[in-house]
């Protein structure tokens, strides 16, 4: 059907085995490809009380329905699974060229069951599906691994790896795939590990058609326009998303010295801006089929650190790394990024917990056995490189950290929970939630933890016209586009978590529809039925998006989440931004947002659970009586 | 006549080029049918996209048995007549640049045929890495290019002083 294949390739690590399956063709506008399928394969596959790092929790990854085809921005995928990290719902969605190689192979989604006993790779050409020994590339890192790979069967695969920070199942690992595009939330990388499954390397021949062409090259062109129109993407084309680093400085809100600060004085030493201009920047780089390019490569011959080359540093990582342990050097900065690149950890993650045992150390509570002869100064350059090592490989301290800043809190002690900047067991993403109240109640209700990867709602901050058009749009007023407001966050929160369902299930990057405001859900309705042919209405994606966050929070009520869960980190709650007066999180005022939030969605108030009727209206009536038969529907209901 | 010219350091490696390709020559996307090729140099993120630039040697026209490759006189294009194509594969045996294959699916040589004068690459391009340019007669448009760079080491390999991390420096 169009470019929607609708083909899972099985592969049992354990057994040796290799099968396909194939879906059910509705399930592409019931569940909208790529995550929602994900999400629901995990449903179906993974048993109530998976151990993340057992062998029944599959790896599963899955490319968009428009991966594949010439759509811009097009070329995302998602990898899904239980997470180590967290012990709830994990997907991870990555750029790079892996999602459209799977489609090109002729599947969807690829499933890992099983752990193999010894290191494997798996190798997919086309039909051809190979489970490897690896035992040539563990220990190796994501570089020498994909180049490996390179060299043995040929340059056009496309390598998913691990590094050493995945076999060391660090829970917050990631899968490297094209060596600088990462999939590093929630330690998917860490499955991956458990599983000793070191490569996915895929090839394919096979070509991708779609059903309507003329629609479609109508609707490629229309989304190029709206894109070139945008001076958001041409700054992501010119500076990268580093470059974005500045204008939150300057609004007080980029989160420093473990969000204890909104202002960091020497942010312009380590932004975009700076790296373009001083050519640590050597090159923009596209993911698959884009158009925007926001990807950096830099390079430099260092003086302290040698020849270091790498992606990035994305925006995350210069504010992790960077502003949040108030390191202002570009050069330790570009080599911590080159270290979590090549070992494969999760930049958001890494960097949290460095500054995390900064702040302990001027607290003092770290004694000087912990620090292993490190001085964990805000600042220190030798700190934050050695540390990205240690906790990679595991070595001394760096075992405590690798399992998570919530398992460490607990082994420092003392007050240390309080300034440990996570909520669901997953480090907050760099975002200052104080200061804008939709990106607050977003980061609560998240799945998988505080990030901005479920909901980004920057339309809020009514910074350009078109997002105050769309606020207008989801509430009916524009005077609602002002991040301090409270009323109306819950429904602006839902439409974006269904836009970012029909983002990452059609493969879209989430910037070209929240950020961007250039491929908005009309424009991927009207692609996803010219590529299939389905005759869909964008109200009918938008809804099958509400099904896809509904059976994701369900993976979670089936763990056993409720309200509890919901929440956000201690120091948001509790600490005021210094330097931006008045702005924080509290108690009540996320209570009453959580209640909107429960009431636009039909989930129970008191337990945050989905009602038998919500998802009897969503066509989930299986995950009802599956939810049922566990008791965890909403009390009422279970009676 | 006009003229493909690539210019390599603007590319992304995005692959627009080879996925708008594939779609106008084969009515699918299938970057490995497309006739403009990405070489992409994944540990550097360079790309290089390569195509036929229309020799004015012409050797695939030379040595084609049958005849079926001609000049379209509108865009003076060396194109393939698919139908009289034979499949022998010789053009791409002859062809020193490497910019004409023969087609998997239908086994007939395939090369780029400038899209009958309004090339798809050129107009998806994002960052203008393939320009469309007017010339006298078809050139090596990378020539220069590789003799600016390459001349330099080359000497210093003569000279015995050749040293690998300064080229790529340089290259860089």
């Amino acid at each position: 059907m169009g470019s929607f294949l609708g083909v899972v390739l099985h592969t049992d690590l354990a057994n040796r085995k290799v099968w396909r399956e194939e879906l059910p063709s509705a399930w592409a506008l019931k569940y909208l490809g790529g995550r929602g399928i994900n999400a629901r394969l995990l449903w179906d596959l993974a048993p109530q009380g998976v151990n993340p790092l057992g062998p029944d929790n599959p790896l599963i990854l899955g490319a968009g329905v428009l991966t594949g085809t010439g759509a811009p921005l097009s070329g995302r995928s998602t990898v899904t699974a239980r997470s180590p990290a967290t012990g709830w719902y994990a997907k991870s969605s990555v750029g790079g060229h892996v999602g459209a190689s799977l489609k090109f192979a002729g599947y969807d989604h690829l499933v890992i069951h099983g752990q193999s006993g010894k290191p494997v790779y798996v190798l997919i050409d086309d039909d051809r599906v190979e489970i490897r020994s690896a035992a040539h590339l563990w220990g190796r890192d994501t570089r020498q691994t994909t180049l490996q790979i390179h060299a043995d069967h040929g340059p056009e695969f496309q390598v998913a790896c691990i590094g050493p920070a995945g076999e060391n199942l660090v829970k917050f690992a990631a899968i490297m795939c094209n060596i600088h595009s990462a999939a590093a939330r929630a330690g998917v990388g860490a499955v991956m590990g458990s599983k000793h499954l070191k490569a996915i390397a895929i090839r394919g021949h096979k070509p991708v058609s779609i059903a309507d062409p003329k629609r479609f090259w109508e609707m490629v062109w229309e989304a190029r326009r709206n894109l070139a129109a945008t001076p958001s993407a041409r700054q992501k084309h010119n500076f990268g998303t580093a470059g974005g680093i500045l204008a939150l400085n300057e609004l007080k809100a980029n989160p420093t010295c473990n969000f204890r600060r909104g202002y960091f004085p020497e942010t312009y030493q380590i932004s975009g801006q700076r790296m373009t201009q001083d050519h640590y920047t050597k090159n923009a780089e596209a993911c698959y089929s884009c158009v925007v390019a926001c990807k950096r490569h830099t390079e430099q011959n260092t003086r302290d650190f040698g020849w270091v080359s790498s992606g990035g540093p994305e925006f995350e990582a210069v504010s992790s790394l960077g502003a949040g342990t108030a390191i202002s050097d570009i050069e330790t900065l570009l080599k911590g990024n080159e270290l979590c690149n090549i070992l494969g950890l999760d930049v958001i993650s890494t960097g949290s917990l460095i500054q995390w045992m900064m702040e302990n150390s001027e607290r003092g509570l770290l004694t000087p056995e912990m620090k292993e002869g490190l001085s964990f100064d805000w600042g220190d350059s030798q700190t934050l490189v050695t540390m990205v090592r240690k906790i990679a490989y595991r070595e001394g301290i760096g075992d405590v950290l690798a399992e998570g800043v919530r398992h460490a809190a607990g082994v420092i002690g003392g007050d240390s929970w309080k300034w440990a900047v996570e909520a669901k067991g997953l480090e907050q993403s760099r975002v200052e939630t104080r200061s804008a109240k939709g990106y607050a109640l977003g980061f609560a209700v998240n799945p998988r933890g505080p990030d901005h990867l479920h909901t980004q709602c920057m339309a809020e901050f009514g910074h350009r016209p078109a997002g105050v058009d769309l606020i207008e749009k989801i509430t009916g007023d524009r005077k609602y586009a002002n991040p301090y407001l409270t009323e109306k966050r819950a429904e602006i929160v839902r439409w974006h978590e269904d836009a970012y369902v029909l983002d990452d299930g059609l493969g879209f990057c989430s910037f070209a529809t929240s950020v961007d405001f250039a491929i908005m859900p009309r424009l991927m309705a009207g692609f996803l039925r010219a590529a299939t042919g389905m005759e869909v209405s964008e109200d009918e994606t938008m809804s099958a998006g509400r099904r896809v966050v509904t059976l994701e929070k369900c993976l979670n009520v089936r763990e056993g989440a409720d309200r509890s869960d919901d929440r956000l980190p201690w120091r948001l709650m509790n600490e005021p931004s210094p330097d931006r007066p008045g702005a924080m999180n509290s108690k009540e005022e996320l209570d009453g947002m959580l209640d909107e939030y429960y009431k636009a969605h039909g989930w129970d108030l008191r337990t945050s659970r989905p009602t038998r009727e919500t998802l009897k209206a969503l066509e989930l009536d299986d995950v009802a009586e599956q939810l049922r038969a566990l008791g965890r529907l909403p009390e009422e209901d279970t009676q | 006549m006009r003229m493909l010219r690539i210019v390599p350091q603007k590319c992304t490696g995005c692959d627009q080029c080879r996925l708008v390709c594939s779609f106008v020559q084969t009515g699918e996307f299938q970057p490995s049918h497309a006739v403009i090729k990405v070489r992409s140099f994944e540990e550097q993120v360079r790309f290089s996209p390569y195509t036929c630039f229309q020799c004015a040697e012409a050797w695939c026209m030379k040595a084609c048995p049958v005849n079926a490759i001609t000049i379209d006189p509108n865009t003076e294009a060396r194109v393939v007549v698919t139908p009289a194509c034979l499949g022998c594969g010789l053009c791409t045996i002859i062809c020193p640049y490497g910019t004409i294959y023969v087609n998997p699916t239908n086994h007939k040589a395939t090369k780029c045929n400038l899209c009958h004068g309004a090339p798809a690459c050129v107009k998806t391009c994002p960052t203008g890495a393939i320009e469309f340019v007017e010339v006298e007669e078809p050139q090596d448009w990378m020539g220069s290019w590789a003799e600016q760079n390459n001349q330099p080491f080359l000497l210093a390999l003569a000279r015995g002083d050749y040293n690998p991390e300064i080229q790529k420096e340089r290259i860089l």
